[in-house]
């Protein structure tokens, strides 16, 4: 458990680099129903790791501590609206970054079950209209992008927020078109 | 070898989308989002609730 929560910490602190909010989950893995499980000290542990964030200058952070599906324990800290001083509740909603990474490989994942995507076949077989000036991007396949194996150029956080998906966007690129609500590239 | 990348995933929306039919957010909402009643998550260009902080996924 202690491990778990040093884990949780430690990616919550790089979050809060780059967002102004944080949200964190706790899985806890007492599984066995036999033995009755204390969340006490992981509690007590979930609020230090907390404060901590707190006094590293993150504005609101919720956390929850999660036994297979039941929740054991949530609680919401710092302020979700400066403005109205409104702390943040259960059902307050983050910014999730990268835990967005989660949803996209089980949406692609669902296609993989139903037959209609396979994981090592090219990209370009599934759209076509993939171009790269470099060569050898007809080789990328979906598994590679799911692992960061694409020989992509690692991510220099430029576009690294945006508000909304951004459809096509290699080819909005190419047109000098960009993305809605894409950060301004930066200087690296 | 593995390189950190953004990239990847964002050009997965657009694979979920010619496979689906659907738009991504649309294929999230309705194959992940609301059969696990995930009711308080959603992309902030969807439709969100006034007694919600808006909220980014």
């Amino acid at each position: 458990m202690s491990e778990i929560l040093r884990r949780v910490t430690a990616a919550a602190s790089v979050t809060t680099f780059f967002l102004a909010s944080v949200t964190t989950f706790l899985v806890a893995s007492c599984g066995s129903k036999s033995s009755q499980p204390t969340y006490d000290a992981a509690i007590q542990e979930g609020q230090t790791a907390v404060q901590e964030l707190i006094n590293q200058g993150a504005s609101a952070v919720a956390i929850a501590l999660v036994d297979d599906k039941r929740i054991i324990w949530s609680q919401g800290f710092g302020l979700a609206d400066r403005v109205t001083g409104q702390m943040p509740t259960d059902s307050t909603m983050f910014g999730i970054g990268s835990v967005s990474k989660m949803f996209a490989t089980i949406a692609v994942m669902k296609l993989v079950d139903r037959g209609v995507v396979e994981l090592d076949t090219p990209l370009v077989t599934y759209l076509p209209a993939f171009r790269m000036a470099a060569a050898g991007y007809e080789k990328i396949t979906v598994r590679m992008l799911l692992n960061h194996s694409s020989g992509f150029p690692g991510t220099d956080f430029r576009n690294m927020i945006v508000r909304s998906p951004c459809r096509d966007i290699w080819i909005r690129s190419s047109r000098r078109s960009p993305c809605r609500g894409s950060r301004p590239r930066r200087a690296t | 070898m593995s390189v950190y990348c953004n990239d990847g995933f964002t050009i997965t929306a657009a694979l979920v989308e010619a496979i689906s039919g659907k738009s991504y957010v649309q294929f999230v909402q309705d194959e992940i989002l609301t059969p696990l009643g995930m009711a308080n998550t959603r992309y902030r260009s969807a439709h969100s609730r006034p007694d919600h902080t808006p909220g980014l996924m």
